[in-house]
This record gives C-alpha cells, sequence and structure tokens, in this order.
C-alpha cells in the first residue's frame, strides 16, 4: 500500500502501474501503454467497460500523467501538496501534441472529402491537415501501428530519404493512410515525392 | 515398480524434497481451445529440465488429453482407480514419461461418469495432491468456470492462465476471472460476509451501485479497514499468472500487459503477465507426430519462450518463500 495517500489526491502512481521511484522515461512508456490499453475496441477492455467508463479511464490516466510527466508538479504531488494551484500555472509548459486529448473524429468534414477527391497533388502539409482535422495525433498513429514516429512525421514533411527501400516506404504509407481514412492506393498514385 | 502402501515409504529415503508437501500450480481458461494441455505439457518439460521433480495431473475431467500433448500412450491405471480403491494413493498412478523427473496422472482411461465429480471425490483429490511426492504439481483443468474447475484451482499455490488474442477468448478470460473472486470471496468470515452485504447493497455517492471489484474493494478498505485488508490479502494468495498464446500480430504482444494493467484498474487484484507464445504452424504438425513440442523443437521461439516463463516463475518462487 502506498505510504500517502490523502482522501481527495488519487494515487497517480498507481493508476500507471508505477513505482514512486519511476524515471521519467519509465512514465512515458507506462502512459503509453495505458493509452493503448484503453483505446478504442481495444481488445483487453472493450469487454469490460462501455464508452462512458473508457473515456473516464482514461482522463485518470491524462490526469496522471499530466502530473507526474512534470518534475514539478510531481515534486509537489510526492510531498503531499496540493496541486491544483501549480497544476494550471504548468499546463501552459506541456507539449499539446502529448497532453491533449481530444476524441478522434472518424469521418472526415464534407469539405475535406471533397478535396480528398479532387486534390491532384497530395503534399505532406496537406496529408498533416486532413489528420489534424480528424483529431488524430502522430504519436496515436505511431501507438496503433507500431510505425517509428519519425517515419510518420518524414511522411508529412515529404522527406522520404530515411527509409531502405520504396517497398518499406509505401508498406508504411499505407497504413498511415488507413490511420487518417483515406484509400492506400488513392495515396500512392497522388503523394507528391511519389509523382516525382 | 510395485505399488506400495504409501504410509511405508520413509520420507527422506525417494528424493531430498519428498518430506516437504508440494507446490501446486494450476493452469485453467475460460474458454476451450486456448492451449491449456499443450502449455501444461511444455511447462512440465520445461520445469523437469530444471531438475524440478514433477507430477502431472490431468484434471480436465471427462476430456482429458494432457498425455497427447506429452506424447505417450494412454496407459494404466488412472484418477478413477484412486476414487474406487483405498489402498491406491496418487503416487501409484502416476506413471512416469520419457522425460527425467516428469511423471503424468493420465484422465484418459476414466470412466465416464468421472466429469461430474461429487464433493467427496473432490475434496479426497485436492487434498491428495498435497500429499503427492514431487516439487511441483502442475494440474490441468477444464475450460470454463464450474466449481470443480474453480475449486481445483483455488486450492493451488499458483494459478495460470493461457489467453489468445481473441475477443472470445479475452472476454472469457475476464469471466472466469470474476467467478474465481466472487468463489474465493465466499470463504470469509461470516461477519466479514455481512459487511460486504451491506456494502454491496447500498448506493454510491453518484446514486450507483457498486459495479467493479476494485470499487468495492475501496469502499470496503474506506470503512472496515481491517475487514477490506482481509479480503485483499485473500484474493492476493491466488497468486495469478498469464500466458498469451498464438500471438500473430505485432500488437497481440501487448495484450498480456493490457490485460495486466486492466485486472488491476477493475478488480484490483494483480494478474502477473509472464509472456507470450508466437503463433507457430508446426505445433499440430508435432502433436500429430506425438511429440511434446519442446523435446521435438528445443531451438523454436515458442521453446525459448517457455524457457523464460519457467525461469521467471522459479525466481518468482523463490522470493515468495523468501518473504514468507
Amino acid at each position: 500500500m502506498t505510504s500517502h495517500k490523502s482522501d481527495n489526491q488519487p494515487d497517480y502512481y498507481a493508476e500507471l502501474q508505477l513505482d514512486r521511484k519511476a524515471s521519467q522515461i519509465e512514465i512515458i512508456n507506462a502512459y503509453r501503454q495505458a493509452r493503448l490499453t484503453y483505446q478504442q475496441d481495444a481488445l483487453a477492455t472493450y469487454s469490460l467497460l462501455g464508452e462512458s467508463d473508457r473515456q473516464q479511464m482514461l482522463d485518470r490516466i491524462e490526469e496522471a500523467y499530466r502530473i507526474l510527466s512534470d518534475p514539478e508538479l510531481r515534486k509537489h504531488y510526492d510531498e503531499g501538496e496540493n496541486i491544483e494551484d501549480a497544476a494550471s500555472e504548468a499546463t501552459a509548459r506541456h507539449d499539446p501534441n502529448i497532453i491533449a486529448f481530444r476524441p478522434a473524429r472518424r469521418q472526415h468534414s464534407p469539405e475535406m472529402q471533397w478535396r480528398i477527391a479532387n486534390n491532384e497533388t497530395f503534399e505532406g502539409a496537406f496529408l498533416r491537415e486532413i489528420r489534424e482535422a480528424l483529431n488524430i495525433s502522430l504519436q496515436s498513429i505511431a501507438g496503433s501501428t507500431r510505425i517509428p514516429l519519425h517515419y510518420l512525421q518524414a511522411f508529412e514533411n515529404e522527406d522520404t530519404s530515411d527509409f531502405p527501400d520504396k517497398a518499406f516506404c509505401k508498406s508504411y504509407l499505407g497504413q498511415y493512410a488507413k490511420a487518417i481514412h483515406i484509400d492506400p492506393d488513392l495515396l500512392f498514385s497522388r503523394y507528391r515525392p511519389f509523382q516525382e | 515398480m510395485a505399488p506400495i502402501a504409501r504410509h511405508t515409504v520413509p520420507p527422506a529415503a525417494a528424493h531430498p524434497s519428498s518430506a516437504q508437501a508440494p507446490e501446486v500450480w494450476a493452469v485453467a481458461s475460460g474458454k476451450g481451445g486456448v492451449g491449456k494441455s499443450f502449455i501444461t505439457a511444455n511447462l512440465g518439460v520445461a520445469l523437469a529440465r530444471q531438475k524440478k521433480k514433477l507430477v502431472l495431473v490431468d484434471l480436465d475431467l471427462g476430456s482429458a488429453n494432457l498425455h497427447t500433448c506429452l506424447g505417450i500412450e494412454a496407459s494404466g491405471k488412472s484418477l478413477s482407480d484412486f476414487l474406487h480403491h483405498s489402498e491406491i494413493g496418487l503416487d501409484d498412478i502416476a506413471t512416469p514419461t520419457s522425460i527425467e523427473g516428469l511423471k503424468l496422472i493420465s484422465g484418459a482411461s476414466d470412466n465416464l461418469q468421472m466429469a461430474n465429480l461429487p464433493f467427496a471425490q473432490k475434496s479426497k483429490i485436492a487434498r491428495h495432491l498435497k500429499r503427492i511426492d514431487a516439487d511441483i504439481v502442475l494440474l490441468d483443468l477444464g475450460a470454463g468456470t464450474a466449481y470443480n474447475t474453480l475449486d481445483f484451482f483455488i486450492t493451488a499455490n499458483r494459478g495460470i492462465l493461457p489467453v489468445v488474442p481473441e475477443p472470445t477468448s479475452v472476454e472469457n478470460t475476464y469471466r472466469f476471472l470474476k467467478c474465481l473472486f466472487n468463489r474465493k470471496l465466499r470463504s470469509a468470515p461470516e461477519h466479514t460476509r455481512k459487511l460486504m452485504q451491506k456494502i454491496l447493497i447500498a448506493k454510491q455517492n453518484d446514486g450507483r451501485k457498486i459495479r467493479t471489484l476494485a470499487s468495492f474493494l475501496n469502499a470496503m478498505s474506506q470503512r472496515h479497514p481491517e475487514h477490506g485488508e482481509w479480503l485483499r490479502r485473500s484474493l492476493a494468495e491466488l497468486d495469478l499468472h498469464l500466458i498469451v498464446n498464438q500471438a500473430d500480430d505485432p500488437a497481440d504482444t501487448e495484450l498480456g500487459r493490457a490485460m495486466q494493467m486492466a485486472c488491476q484498474h477493475y478488480f484490483a487484484s494483480s494478474l502477473n503477465y509472464l509472456g507470450y507464445l508466437p503463433f507457430d504452424r508446426s505445433v499440430p504438425k508435432t502433436l500429430r507426430q506425438r511429440k511434446p513440442f519442446l523435446l521435438a523443437n528445443p531451438q523454436s521461439r515458442i521453446a525459448i519462450h517457455f524457457e523464460h516463463m519457467v525461469a521467471s516463475l522459479i525466481e518468482d518462487e523463490a522470493t515468495r518463500s523468501a518473504q514468507a
């Protein structure tokens, strides 16, 4: 059992199943693991909880990560202080890509659908725009496809020089396309680096 | 070896460990066909290679097939003989196998009534399991949540649950855990049970009744700390381990950790993820050749994963007994 646990302060370490001495990298890994565990339709949890419980669980995980990933907030928390005041000013320091969790959309807006259908050349920036309109982070695509993050970033920067060969690149690009709900074949034929 | 009445055997003569009660480990699952017998047989082989003295017991009563996974003929005496003849002990019906240190109590030639074991006979087996002459007694239990299965599982010092990365199997694993925890908590003292009832009936702050075991245990700990502690200790005795079998997708290898986390959040109980076994097409082929997989394919990934699991189980056991 944990040594300190006030009545209204949840045990963030237990939430992420971490040791009190966990390093920064262990916290990030545990957070990633927790997000995978409670992602939509996750095999390990879909039968245990309904949609609202799942969201609640994700909120708890976000909160635990928000506190523990910030060295200062973590220190306040470890010392058993009230962290609410410190927390609000700290939010600004955080990388919004990792912290903000907005539910992903599963469909493109009508306008976006039209642009996807009529755009002859898909630039990296356009892909990023499609993805952001869906509220999907690159981290979450990396999480579900297990594609290293820098490859995904390379697609949006149109820098395909890092890939060992084209087949490799194409296979990953296809998975990326599915993750942002566009047809892989459409992307292969219109992706700018492929057209050169 | 001629059957000898058990009380005439001097305890220290046969094996140094025989004076001590063996560790009993049970393998069970909520759904059938997830590889219980395959895993029991190969864990047995891997443990025997670590110089452990083992007896595998096929308690998948009525549909025993552990002998096939070990690649031996169904032969000789079985549990039915033990149940119906008071002079026969479990050690007398344990058949040696081709693997040194590994014996099998088979259910292959049991009579047709075995699947519906009456309470007295179940208790007789459970009592005698802890008197078997071995370091570890490994039970292969049936699928599902019948009381027979749950009770044997609770008797064991340690439980091993195989799961395959399919929705049906994952669902039934949770189902099995719920039934197991429920059955286990029923053994609480009467006063504790009355307090449990009260909490289960009462409404929470949000106006709803308690829905998860974790929140039930929290409520218990808040209102009746000693009783809550008793329940937590009682659940921790189960010492549960999870094996993901037939992992195919890269994501499958993460199922174990995810289930471990969900189990902690929802049941407030630890389910240690032991490791995974990669999907391998040669498994049915080896079964047809009637050889234990580990002996037929000692260099396979499956064999290596089994060895890792066994090493971590042995290490874990050593830490536990050092703490005790």
